[in-house]
């Protein structure tokens, strides 16, 4: 085996320009995203062409990375498989917020501390560190003391 | 089809590890073939099959969505390609983590039979699929959750000509 001439090869092939990489990111992205919307729901593509009102082989084609379709093509995958495809990530992290799916990292304080007389509790093992997540609304009834609205997490040795 | 090649490790990603097969007597890999053939590196869509295949290394896996199923019902032969230049690439994929990749060109003909060269690609795939089959059945080598072969990876014909 030439193992120079690999590497050559394989240099090239990294460096190789992609021009429209956000595209084809973006087309893999949501090919990626209704397949995974397929899965949950248990869905053929046949399925979800007669449920979205459009062609097989569009959504075929959508869900091979090769498609470019409109946003009235994704509204209507969406609307099909009742989930978003693409999302404004500002607006959908805020109605998350709302609904209280997820509590976004700026919500979160963490800290770690080792083991001291004055935290003694049967929680802690001597010695041990731990770091601690919670919520920074309930960070002035919960500050320094273990309750249930603490994430306690060992840390790995 | 029968020949002696080895299995060696060609690109180790975040979401998969890529390998590909020398066959014994050739100078390069089947997937530096590939890549240094210049009826495909000079293909129009080269660069889309550059971001999908290292966004299946890093970010995607080797999901099943972003590949052909070719060869015979029950193998692993796929063709990872790109429709609109008809580039095809031949792979054993295994597994999300896991694909093997072998040699391939441009399609320009209905079916891969009418084409000597890719029909040879894919037969060639047929044969590997058969002894990685054989030697995982008989322990000879194995892979982890994370898409890594271990084991001996020299596959002498002799040892699956008859099996």
């Amino acid at each position: 085996m030439d193992i120079n001439k690999s590497k050559q090869i394989r240099d090239s092939f990294e460096a190789l320009e992609v021009e429209e990489s956000r595209f084809v990111d973006n087309q893999m992205f949501v090919a990626a995203q209704i397949q995974n919307g397929l899965e949950r729901k248990g869905w053929s593509q046949n399925k979800l062409s007669r449920e979205s009102g459009l062609n097989e082989n569009v959504i075929r084609q959508i869900i091979a990375g090769e498609g470019n379709p409109t946003l009235k093509t994704i509204s209507a995958i969406e609307q099909a498989l009742n989930e978003e495809v693409i999302v404004a990530p500002d607006f959908f992290m805020e109605e998350l917020e709302e609904k209280g799916v997820i509590i976004s990292e700026s919500n979160y304080m963490d800290f770690s501390f080792r083991y001291t007389e004055e935290l003694s509790s049967s929680m802690f093992a001597e010695g041990a560190e731990y770091s601690f997540e919670f919520n920074k609304k309930n960070r002035d009834q919960v500050e320094y003391i273990p309750s249930d609205n603490m994430h306690l997490l060992p840390k790995a040795s | 089809m029968t020949f002696s090649f080895n299995i060696v490790p060609f690109y180790e990603g975040k979401r998969a590890n890529f390998y590909t097969i020398i066959i014994e007597g050739e100078e390069l890999p089947e997937g530096d073939k590939f890549l240094s053939n210049e009826r495909v590196n000079t293909n129009s869509h080269f660069n889309k099959l550059k971001q999908v295949f290292f966004n299946l290394l890093n970010r995607f896996g080797a999901r099943q969505q972003f590949f052909k199923d070719e060869g015979l019902a029950g193998d692993m032969v796929n063709a990872f390609y790109v429709r609109r230049g008809n580039l095809r690439w031949y792979c054993l994929r295994w597994s999300e983590q896991m694909v093997i990749f072998g040699n391939g060109g441009v399609k320009t003909v209905r079916a891969t039979q009418d084409d000597p060269y890719l029909k040879n690609c894919e037969y060639s795939l047929r044969w590997i699929d058969k002894c990685l089959t054989i030697a995982l059945k008989e322990g000879k080598i194995s892979v982890s959750g994370d898409g890594k072969l271990s084991g001996d990876l020299r596959f002498n014909k002799e040892d699956y000509i008859n099996l």
